[in-house]
């Protein structure tokens, strides 16, 4: 699995474009979901991996967001369900850049199609290094931010 | 459906909802890709068949063959390029008998011993770090069951 540094970077990157901060709050810990779910299943339920691979599908993605979302407030709920379910989506687009010997770094599509899927760009193993580059991305998304913030004043 | 109206009835159905998509998955899973210990058990059933094995660790080696371990005891694998004893491989391998598989593809993980701790690290850390972070963007209210918004 690439590190949740990465992940957070790939849903903040993005997230410099909601205005309200509750809601690019929520789109990142979206992007953290899946692996918590995952790792939560595998590590404190003791379950198999497969038991777990439907946390990084589409549909496991939209059921853990609803789940999530029902704890925060009723106003904000609506949207930060779909903030929720958009970082999840970008963790599952992140894992796929990962390399598995073409057996597929997650299974997008369960429970409809068990094929597994990646694009195969790097060993998974080696997403930690990309750190330095992932740390660059957030200075520049942060000072977009804030020049954004800035001429909106 | 974002109301709070039948709030924890909604809460279960998603909980139940999710953990039948695991168990559905988990079926499909397991008939598609069979844990590697059953060609120690039943290696007929599995002759030929093409197991996917991540982020193993080698345990020793010669020159034709290298074995891993499992929970039913070691399993060699067979091939002309061997992985030194100690690194982590990921396979696809057929088996071809009791407790023998061939290898078809194989991808030997560089030092995987310290990158995967580190990960695990930085990931524990960021979570904990960006919740702090963005902590008084709300307010805990578990006496209400909710996650309130601070504006």
């Amino acid at each position: 699995m690439p590190d949740l540094f990465t992940h957070l970077v790939a849903a903040r990157a993005p997230g410099v474009f909601i205005r309200d901060k509750r809601i690019q709050a929520l789109l990142v810990i979206g992007t953290f979901m899946p692996d918590i779910a995952y790792k939560g299943l595998y590590w404190v339920m003791q379950t198999r991996e497969t038991f777990g691979a439907a946390t990084h599908s589409f549909l496991g993605v939209l059921l853990i967001s609803y789940l999530c979302c029902l704890f925060v407030e009723e106003s904000i709920r609506k949207p930060g369900f779909i903030a929720l379910a958009a970082g999840g989506w970008i963790h599952i687009l992140v894992d796929l850049i990962k390399f598995n010997l073409g057996a597929g770094s997650c299974r997008p599509l369960l429970p409809f199609s068990p094929v597994g899927v990646e694009v195969g760009w790097i060993d998974p193993e080696n997403v930690v290094l990309l750190i330095p580059i992932d740390a660059a991305i957030l200075a520049a998304a942060l000072l977009l931010e804030r020049r954004f913030a800035r001429v909106q004043q | 459906m974002f109301s709070d109206r039948l709030w924890i009835l909604k809460a279960a159905t998603a909980l139940g909802l999710l953990a039948l998509l695991c168990g559905q998955s988990h079926l499909q899973l397991a008939e598609r890709s069979p844990q590697v210990e059953l060609v120690a058990l039943s290696p007929d059933s599995f002759r030929g068949h093409v197991f996917h094995l991540a982020g193993q660790r080698v345990v020793a080696a010669d020159a034709r063959s290298f074995q891993i371990g499992t929970s039913v005891g070691p399993l060699r694998l067979l091939t002309p390029t061997p992985p030194p004893v100690e690194s982590y491989v990921t396979i696809n391998a057929r088996a071809v008998g009791i407790r023998t598989l061939e290898v078809v593809d194989l991808f030997v993980h560089s030092g995987y011993a310290w990158k995967r701790p580190l990960n695990y690290g930085i990931s524990i850390l960021t979570v904990i770090g960006y919740l702090w972070l963005v902590r008084r963007r709300f307010r805990w209210q578990p006496q209400n069951g909710v996650i309130r918004g601070r504006y």
